[in-house]
């Protein structure tokens, strides 16, 4: 435990540290969520029958952009490599740095999202499914990126490769998230949906570190 | 009664249990995953029960010869030197068979057989589409097989095939979709729609593609192999819950438009069945063949400062 802890800080303060990173991935939220009432007419329920697919595939790209500079700057660094020879547990400093990137990139996703449902002319009752669907959804969009980038650490160019491995698998989450936004301007329950969506971050969490240990092992060469 | 002997029985329960086992998750992929005819999954399943069957009573009369083989081939296959020499005795018959089941498959089905009582002769993209499906659908699980054996024993060849998996099985699945929307104009009235079954199709092209991508953005090959294989492994999994949640994200919007397919297909008529099972298992060789050919390529690159390549490839010029 006192080692989760120390990762934990380590992570917090590497992150704190830096936040212009942390600034560009929240702002290329709001960003690209705002390109499209501009690109498509502003019409109440244009932006109303789409706004679930638009704040789901911004957030997905955010953590997709964010998430290639996870175990890059440890590996350029060596610190990586020293992780894995050394006698802990890698699975809890993998655990760390999800749970860390997730509070700092996630979570703020998370928080602002309503005021952009509301922007995007989605009705106030919405508005918690939006919040709901999206704390769900998005750690394992982190815990899943988080493998791609295990497995394109040591490329040179990895971000468009990272693109093309890790965008096939946000699709179930997508598919999930949205009908959860979907389902609730319908008004229906969506207690169900919630449901998966909890069901595919378990699913996530109980494989993901392993799968993200082994990528990073490959990646480094053993 | 030598000792020998004596420690043999509880080798059988074993196996057998691991084979069932194996038999089971084969059965329950090939139910919900490979989306083939009623018919030719009784047939597939009979199959598999007869297999098992098989090893079940090589276990129990000849345990040690049954052993042996699993061992032996374990070892065969598994090291590029064998595996290039007995691939090399296996072509032949391999090609042999693709072009047979090929041949007499696409010339019944195109030429023989019935036209459809509403689709016309337009149905007889059917010899095309179903088997490209179904062949890209077989190698993304042999791809994960693969990917197990390549991350859990080390095995080289297991890398080496699934390098050789990924292209084919990229093209079948372009082939399957561009089939399918050709297709989908006379029959639906539209190129594309956004099926479940289409989505799914799609979503698996593109782990074909980022395997392959992967593969060749890293240098070192086994590094390369052991990324591949982890990342088919996820896509496996992946595809497995892609297929659930489009199906239920299907049921959630439009409501099941696309039926047709589901029942129309358990009731094909023998006169079609028959030329389409040969074109599938004419595919089934055919990518067989082309993943051995890779195969072989590959192990000769990676192996080329052995001296047994250097014999070989003198031998052949």
């Amino acid at each position: 435990m006192s080692l989760l802890r120390a990762c934990l800080q380590r992570e917090w303060w590497v992150n704190i540290r830096r936040p212009s990173e942390l600034i560009n991935a929240w702002f290329f939220f709001v960003v690209v969520v705002s390109l499209f009432p501009l690109a498509i007419a502003p019409r109440e329920e244009t932006l109303m029958s789409m706004a679930s697919g638009v704040l789901w595939v911004a957030a997905l790209l955010a953590v997709l952009l964010s998430i290639e500079s996870l175990f890059r700057e440890d590996h350029d660094s060596g610190i990586l490599e020293q992780l894995l020879m050394a006698r802990h547990e890698m699975i809890f400093v993998v655990l760390a740095k999800l749970l860390v990137h997730w509070l700092l990139i996630g979570l703020p996703l998370v928080l602002v999202s309503p005021v952009l449902a509301y922007m995007l002319q989605l009705p106030p009752k919405v508005l918690p499914a939006v919040l709901y669907s999206l704390a769900l959804g998005t750690p394992s969009l982190v815990i899943i990126g988080a493998i791609g980038a295990a497995l394109t650490v040591g490329l040179q160019r990895g971000g468009v490769l990272l693109a093309l491995l890790i965008l096939p698998l946000y699709v179930p989450v997508l598919i999930f998230g949205a009908g959860a936004i979907q389902g609730a301007m319908t008004g229906d329950d969506i207690g169900g949906v919630l449901a998966i969506l909890g069901a595919i971050l378990a699913l996530a969490l109980s494989v993901g570190p392993w799968a993200i240990v082994q990528g990073l092992k490959i990646s480094t060469g053993d | 009664m030598s000792k020998k002997q004596q420690a043999q029985p509880a080798l059988f329960p074993r196996h057998f249990v691991i084979s069932s086992l194996l038999g089971l998750v084969a059965a329950v992929i090939t139910f919900y995953i490979w989306d083939v005819p009623v018919a030719n999954k009784r047939t597939i399943l009979i199959g598999a029960y007869l297999i098992g069957w098989w090893f079940y009573f090589g276990a129990i009369h000849r345990p040690t010869w049954y052993w042996n083989t699993l061992v032996r081939w374990y070892h065969q296959l598994g090291s590029p030197r064998h595996f290039y020499r007995i691939s090399g005795w296996w072509l032949p018959w391999l090609s042999l068979m693709a072009l047979v089941l090929l041949s007499v498959g696409v010339v019944w089905g195109l030429a023989f057989s019935p036209p459809h009582y509403e689709q016309g002769n337009s149905y007889r993209i059917i010899y095309l589409h179903v088997p490209a499906a179904s062949g890209a659908l077989m190698g993304y699980m042999a791809m994960g097989f693969c990917g197990v054996v390549a991350l859990v024993w080390r095995l080289k060849m297991a890398e080496i095939m699934i390098k050789a998996i990924a292209p084919f099985g990229a093209v079948l699945a372009a082939i399957s979709l561009i089939s399918g929307a050709v297709w989908g104009k006379p029959t639906w009235g539209t190129y594309w729609v956004w099926d479940a079954r289409l989505t799914s199709m799609l979503i698996l092209f593109f782990p074909y593609l980022g395997t392959s991508a992967l593969q060749n953005a890293i240098l070192d090959p086994r590094q390369a192999g052991r990324a591949a294989s982890l990342l088919a492994i996820v896509g496996v999994v992946n595809v497995i819950i892609v297929r659930y949640s489009v199906e239920w994200w299907h049921s959630l919007h439009q409501g099941g438009s696309m039926s047709m397919f589901g029942a129309a297909k358990s009731q094909i008529h023998p006169s079609m069945l028959w030329p389409l099972l040969l074109c599938m298992f004419g595919t089934y060789f055919l990518f067989a063949v082309t993943v051995f050919i890779r195969a072989r390529t590959e192990i000769l690159w990676r192996e080329r400062r052995s001296n047994w390549v250097r014999k070989e490839v003198e031998g052949a010029v």
